[in-house]
């Protein structure tokens, strides 16, 4: 397989890991909580690579899935004593447990990490990393462990969809049905620190938490349907993931910057353009909101002033309502249109029996 | 201890009830929510908890389903702890509980009230779809089955949560404040399902916050703060000594 591939199907594979389960960190709003656990599980990793010697991938897990349960443990701990609020306690845990693994770090010597490596990742070297079995070359290890996470997490998510959707939604509901939302809430944990651990290969501590919470908050934009969250986030982060890659092949840059900064491209445009919760069509609806509001005001106006012998134009509605002379003249034109205005031979504007009925629903509110 | 319990049973305590409540107190760290509750809650009644702000209703109907952790005390479902009797009992959270903007529609929320029966790990299926179809439609939102739940008016997403409990199919049903700030629409809607389920044999408990209506709507009537005021009859116990007693001097102005 070429390294191209390798390198792309290994940003796919973590794009769709941390997409499908970044559903639920965003809903949960958990995007904090997420880039702690993502920062946490170096301390983990790094003392699980001192105590075996090397970095074989499931002591690295295991390691890292204890210092994200440690890191959601003292969070909790710190936040239950009622003396300091959630997003506080996550920015004193965090910070603490990383820098602890910043300072092993440093000190691992021989052994195979180093900082930046943990801050950037290295996906550059996913094709020189092969897996071996029986001296057989099996191909690329991240695309053989990322997979096997891929499996994992959708397993999970399809096996307890019904249980992660309630306790996600209405937790204490959940709690009296016996669904037990608080067991969920730390697989979903232990979940999120795998796939933070394995990721942090690739892409490394910062750009982890990009994959988990920007596709899913624009797919959260795009649908209002969890069974299309989830795979619409997925989708949205593996056409980050490939756009990022060929952006930094192009431009000869940091793979996983630049896929990150695409998956925050694509969330922009989402953001202004999604059908009905984009800027574009949130401005458009206010718009014509405000238009069908002013409609009213004129109608109301004309209502009011029925007496036979006063000039009632456009120019005269500009002067009255302190509009400008076009803008009456639209206000106006649409209203001829709906037929809620006509004309007499002499170009007055009379309300016809609908305009006048909406006039007078408007006056009585 | 157990020889001397048997030789002197209270004919009261050998009754089978909907909720027993015995000592109950719950704190808050050190502030008290409940203290010393004694109560029991007849089959068949529409019951209201009554009383001021912080008098701790919403604290008991969740007491009673394990929500917040009990200080002292016991309370038991038809005789058995409520963990055994989960299937007996179904609660109508407030409105403001959850967030409206999730991504589901009206039905899904409704086919949530049979996922306790489900169990774990077992899908939900066409025969629970058609079953909160037809809890929907009681509630008269059957048109609005797809609606996204962000875009239904209040008064529809709390008929979506009594929806929710019918499909459920419990013996009691619990509720915190589900005619808070409704249409009125809803309230007839909601007070005529209640009804019927009320003939059925059906055991009601509602935290109620609009004193007018607690004798036109209720048979019996809970009195707290914090303390157990009153609970009996509504002829019995609603009674103005005991709202001064419930809602002392502040509120008591603010009543007349």
């Amino acid at each position: 397989m070429s390294s191209d591939l390798i390198i792309i199907g290994t940003a796919v594979l973590v794009a769709a890991n941390c997409a499908s389960i970044g559903a639920f960190l965003v809903l949960r709003q958990m995007a904090m909580m997420s880039d702690a656990i993502s920062h946490a599980v170096l301390l983990g990793i790094v003392i699980a690579v001192f105590v075996v010697g090397g970095r074989e991938t499931v002591p690295v897990i295991v390691g890292g899935v204890l210092s994200g349960i440690l890191t959601v443990s003292l969070v909790e701990l710190l936040y239950r004593t009622g003396r300091l609020k959630k997003d506080s306690s996550i920015g004193i845990v965090f910070p603490f447990l990383f820098a602890i693994g910043v300072i092993l770090v440093t000190q691992a010597g021989n052994v195979h990490v180093d900082a930046q490596h943990v801050l950037y990742g290295s996906i550059e070297f996913a094709p020189f990393d092969t897996l071996y079995v029986d001296e057989i070359n099996i191909g690329s290890k991240s695309l053989w462990v990322l997979g096997i996470l891929a499996v994992a997490n959708i397993s999970f998510i399809s096996i307890l969809y019904k249980e992660l959707k309630i306790s996600t939604f209405d937790a204490s509901f959940a709690v009296s049905v016996g669904l037990m939302p608080v067991l969920i809430h730390y697989l979903l944990m232990i979940m999120v620190a795998t796939t933070a651990v394995v990721a942090f290969e690739s892409v490394g501590a910062i750009m982890v938490i990009a994959f988990f919470i920007v596709p899913a908050a624009g797919s959260y934009l795009l649908t209002d349907r969890l069974s299309r969250m989830i795979p619409l986030s997925v989708t949205l982060g593996i056409v980050s993931a490939v756009a990022g890659y060929l952006f930094a092949l192009s431009a000869d840059v940091s793979i996983a910057g630049s896929m990150a900064t695409m998956a925050g491209i694509v969330f922009g445009l989402i953001w202004v353009f999604a059908p009905h919760r984009g800027l574009v069509s949130r401005w458009r609806r206010n718009s014509k909101q405000r238009f069908e509001v002013d409609v009213g005001i004129m109608l109301t106006h004309l209502n009011n002033k029925i007496e036979p012998h006063h000039q009632l134009t456009s120019s005269s509605i500009s002067d009255a309502l302190g509009w400008t002379i076009e803008y009456s003249r639209k206000v106006c034109e649409f209203s001829l249109d709906e037929k809620l205005v006509k004309k007499d031979e002499s170009g007055r504007l009379l309300l016809t029996e609908s305009g006048r009925k909406k006039a007078e629903h408007y006056t009585s509110g | 201890m157990m020889e001397q319990k048997s030789g002197q049973k209270k004919p009261p305590e050998d009754e089978i009830l909907p909720i027993k409540v015995r000592n109950l107190s719950v704190t808050y760290r050190t502030e008290p929510a409940l203290w010393n509750i004694d109560l029991d809650f007849p089959e068949g009644k529409m019951i209201a908890i009554v009383g001021p702000n912080g008098a701790g209703k919403s604290t008991l109907i969740k007491a009673v389903m394990g929500l917040v952790p009990i200080t002292a005390g016991k309370i038991s479902v038809y005789d058995k702890s409520y963990s055994k009797q989960r299937s007996k009992v179904a609660y109508v959270p407030q409105r403001g509980s959850v967030d409206w903007d999730f991504p589901t529609d009206a039905l899904d929320v409704v086919e949530m009230g049979l996922y306790g029966k489900l169990g774990w790990l077992r899908r939900p299926n066409s025969q629970t779809r058609e079953k909160a179809r037809k809890c929907l439609e009681k509630v008269g939102l059957a048109d609005y089955a797809d609606r996204q739940i962000g875009q239904l008016s209040g008064g529809q997403q709390q008929r979506v949560f009594v929806a929710r409990a019918l499909a459920q199919d419990p013996q009691i049903y619990l509720m915190d404040e589900p005619l808070n700030g409704v249409d009125a629409i809803t309230e007839e809607t909601i007070l005529s399902i209640l009804e019927n389920l009320r003939k059925e044999g059906k055991t009601i408990v509602m935290v109620h916050h609009d004193l007018q209506t607690v004798d036109k709507y209720f048979d019996w009537v809970v009195m707290l703060n914090r303390n157990l005021v009153a609970g009996g009859p509504i002829k019995e116990v609603f009674t103005r000594k005991n709202l001064d007693r419930a809602y002392q001097e502040k509120q008591r102005l603010s009543i007349r």
